[in-house]
């Protein structure tokens, strides 16, 4: 397999500055609020016009993984997920930075990225075909069914309070209804404003309800702490930033299960990065020997959002470069990329233009580990960030969250949607209500509603529940559904039998 | 005290929104460009298909112009954010945008939308792509293997077809396509090309409506067969695919998506020259011509007055729908 050609492919100068702008440039672009992969990828396509096809791709790959890693340190050191990818990481990375752990969240953040990145790159380099095959399978009645799946996460991020946990995720399902209906193209609660029709842009409403809340609570401090009343809650960022090599060996099997979960949500073409994240995260909380931690600091929420969501980037790239169906909307945009290069996704990628296809995939390979080296190298710097006093830190953050709602689509209306879904989520918190499940829905919502609306199409003349029970990934995922519908539910009802401690909320300790 | 924290946090909030929003620039049409940049909207997200094409023209146009043209990526309502973006912008030729036929139609025949702006309001410059409509099924497909036996199945069977959404060209093909050949088959729709393609090679569907374009490279790749195109003359990039024309099966359908440039109505006839020229050249630049040709699109020059006359006649075309596409005062 490895031939000279491929070695003299990848081990040039060209391809090496791709690589380094790449990881650099892709952890800035994944930190700034707004800016993600995707956005990266689309700036830096005009470069590659006059690049060699690996260097080209190297680079783009490389960015794709670093944006998701690098949203994660924001998301952790100042509650700013730099990407949706990285929602799930902010919960539980902010309650460790609040506790003085944010470095040692960093860096296990950093080493399950590079970790979930290179397993997707091994999963890319060795059963890439057999995975797409096994992705065509996969279409929209599964989908709904994944995303109903997905919704029941929302049972574990509500908190001590299901019911608020549950009227903010139907208030996210509401809001994903805004828009076109995909079937007969009639638009709902647009009221005749034209940006509407394309429905609520995630990426504004996550920034609102995150980061400008955030700073919002933040905020209401600053006075008191200039007159001296109260002190700023400042990380002592103590401890280590390598995690050991006994934490590495306890995280091991939540590492591998988040990381396939990752490849699998990647090779999807109707999920991508964001519920990867979400879906790891759910599945460690479900095997942890302590899940009450889950939302309140758990390490265990970081290594497995984290890992899973870098998973998704090399199992996106499986479906577009073995049949040309992107597994992400970045990969989506990565498209462009090849066909750019004259590269066309299909089996010649792996006969006609292996050693170019190869070399890229053990560039991004590289990349993923470059990615892990350089986080490891910055971070003790760049965690100085939560030292940072609320008054220079807030506005700070209010001008890269405007500019960020404004910068995906150049959109005006955009920026004003991050500011109303900053107040709300300001309220929610105020309140009690977690925002999680208000993003998850936004998600999830539409996957859930086009999915089951586009397999009533498929069905034909069959009755819908007959052609689901057909179906024997559906049969499988319904009872996955009941599963982590009951099993809780038991669980509860027999710690209640054994012990009456009171859990606390999930959200209370941005409150005072 | 923290209240008024809170308050400055917001204003802070909203000068910035104030900031992002932006100003339209004026100026006289005194030897246009005059070395002013001008501005290019393309409706669609950054990386795509249309983008990709539409910063293919730019250069041989800057070249042209003696000017710098920026690209601004504006979207959102299935292009109309940013047609109306340019719709709000001086008559003055420094903005211009990419229009997609039939795309733009939808966004004002319905009248559910409430959107004054029509095709009217916008001054053609040239058509750049005209990607033809085709119907695919899956190369290892048995039920059926041409047109013809795809057809007299579909009479006795029920049978489904991917389509990239409601009022796209390939919607409108499906509807012509049931009348013509006396078929039922239901539309799938998803999001663009690539969920027809996952939903029929994952055998979830029978057939897809698609475009020249895109099934080019999954059909040398011996996934996807193609079993009509519905042009005039064959598709130069895919010679072996039937007419539907040709075939004498019945009706007579023509459909392509298009991808076009147009200005904003009332801009003066001379800068709409100088634009129309410039495109022109770049248009039928050879070497963009064969760029364009590697990614599978195949150029199509037609002139301002051509283009504005057939952007008419596919309106009429696309009125006529109303029913089927469910447009209801």
């Amino acid at each position: 397999m490895i031939t000279a050609e491929l070695l003299t492919n990848l081990f040039n100068i060209e391809t090496l500055i791709g690589l380094v702008v790449g990881v650099v440039g892709g952890m800035f672009i994944g930190a700034l609020p707004g800016l993600g992969a995707t956005m990266g990828i689309a700036l830096l396509i005009p470069i590659t016009f006059g690049m060699q096809p690996t260097a080209a791709l190297i680079m783009l790959t490389a960015l794709y993984t670093s944006a998701i890693y690098g949203g994660s340190i924001t998301a952790i050191l100042i509650h700013t997920p730099g990407t949706p990818a990285s929602a799930a990481t902010a919960m539980d990375g902010y309650a460790l930075t609040r506790q003085g752990r944010g470095l040692q969240a960093v860096g296990i953040s950093t080493f399950a990225s590079m970790t979930g990145g290179t397993l997707s790159a091994v999963a890319l380099l060795f059963i890439a075909p057999p995975l797409a095959r096994i992705s065509l399978m996969f279409n929209a009645p599964e989908y709904f069914l994944i995303a109903i799946f997905g919704l029941t996460i929302i049972g574990s991020l509500a908190g001590d309070n299901m019911l608020k946990g549950l009227i903010a995720g139907v208030a996210g399902l509401c809001i994903s209804l805004i828009g076109f209906d995909i079937t007969v193209g009639v638009a709902r609660f647009t009221y005749r404003i034209s940006e509407l029709e394309s429905g609520i842009q995630l990426v504004p409403a996550l920034i609102g309800l995150f980061s400008l809340s955030q700073v919002l609570i933040q905020a209401e401090n600053i006075e008191a702490i200039r007159r001296g009343e109260k002190t700023e809650i400042n990380a002592k960022l103590e401890g280590r930033l390598l995690p050991t090599l006994k934490e590495i060996i306890t995280a091991l099997p939540n590492l591998i299960r988040s990381s396939i979960i990752g490849i699998f949500v990647g090779i999807l073409p109707g999920a991508g990065g964001d519920i990867g994240g979400w879906l790891g995260y759910n599945e460690a909380k479900r095997w942890s020997k302590n899940k009450a931690l889950f939302g309140k600091g758990s390490p265990e929420a970081i290594w497995a959002s984290e890992a899973a969501n870098n998973a998704v980037t090399g199992g996106a790239i499986i479906p577009l470069v073995t049949l040309g169906i992107p597994g992400s909307s970045a990969a989506a945009v990565l498209l462009g990329g090849l066909m750019i290069q004259g590269l066309t996704p299909g089996h010649t990628m792996f006969s006609d233009n292996a050693n170019t296809t190869y070399a890229i995939i053990l560039g991004f390979m590289f990349a993923n580990i470059l990615m892990g080296i350089i986080g490891f190298l910055i971070a003790r710097r760049v965690a100085k960030v939560a030292n940072a006093p609320t008054g220079i830190l807030a506005p700070v953050i209010v001008v890269l969250s405007v500019v960020g709602a404004y910068a995906i689509n150049l959109s005006y209306f955009d920026a004003c949607v991050m500011a109303a879904f900053g107040l709300l989520g300001y309220f929610m918190r105020k309140t009690g209500f977690a925002t999680a499940p208000v993003v998850l829905a936004i998600i999830l919502g539409s996957m859930a509603e086009q999915g089951f609306k586009r397999a009533i199409l498929m069905a034909k003349d069959e009755n819908i529940l007959a052609y689901y029970f057909g179906r024997p990934i559906c049969v499988v995922l319904i009872l996955l559904i009941i599963l982590s519908l009951a099993a809780p539910l038991g669980l509860k009802a027999l710690e209640k039998k054994m012990s009456k401690t009171p859990v606390a909320g999930a959200d209370t300790d941005s409150d005072d | 005290m923290k209240k008024i924290a809170v308050v400055c946090l917001l204003l802070c909030t909203g000068v910035f929104l104030a900031f992002a929003g932006g100003s339209g620039e004026s100026s006289s049409a005194a030897a246009f460009p005059a070395g002013k940049p001008i501005t290019l909207i393309c409706p669609w997200a950054p990386g795509g298909g249309s983008d990709i094409g539409a910063r293919m023209v730019v250069p041989y146009m800057e070249k042209k112009l003696g000017t710098t043209i920026n690209v601004t990526n504006p979207t959102g309502a299935s292009g109309w954010v940013g047609w109306e973006r340019l719709l709000a912008a001086p008559a003055d030729g420094y903005t211009f945008a990419m229009i997609n036929l039939p795309t733009i139609y939808p966004g004002y025949l319905d009248p559910s939308l409430g959107r004054s702006k029509t095709i009217d309001d916008f001054q053609m410059l040239a058509n750049h792509v005209t990607d033809f409509c085709v119907i695919a099924i899956r190369a290892d497909e048995t039920r059926f293997t041409d047109l013809q036996s795809f057809i007299r199945y579909a009479k006795s069977n029920p049978v489904t077809m991917a389509t990239t959404g409601v009022g796209t060209d390939d919607h409108i093909l499906l509807q012509l396509f049931n009348a013509a050949a006396g078929t039922g088959i239901t539309m799938v729709p998803g999001n663009g090309f690539k969920d027809s393609y996952a939903a029929l090679l994952g055998k979830h569907v029978d057939a897809a409506a698609a475009n020249v374009g895109e099934v080019l490279v999954p059909e040398n790749n011996k996934e996807l067969k193609t079993i009509a195109v519905f042009s005039q003359e064959a598709s130069r990039l895919m010679p072996h695919v039937p007419v539907w024309n040709k075939l004498g099966i019945g009706g007579d359908i023509v459909i392509s998506s298009q991808r076009a440039f147009a200005c904003k109505k009332g801009t003066p006839p001379e800068i709409v020259k100088i634009l129309a020229e410039a495109l022109q050249e770049a248009i039928t630049n050879q070497e963009q011509i064969a760029k364009m040709a590697e990614m599978g699109l195949d150029v199509d020059y037609m002139g301002p007055e051509d283009f504005a006359k057939h952007a008419k006649n596919e309106e009429e075309r696309m009125k006529g729908m109303a029913d089927v596409m469910g447009w209801k005062k």
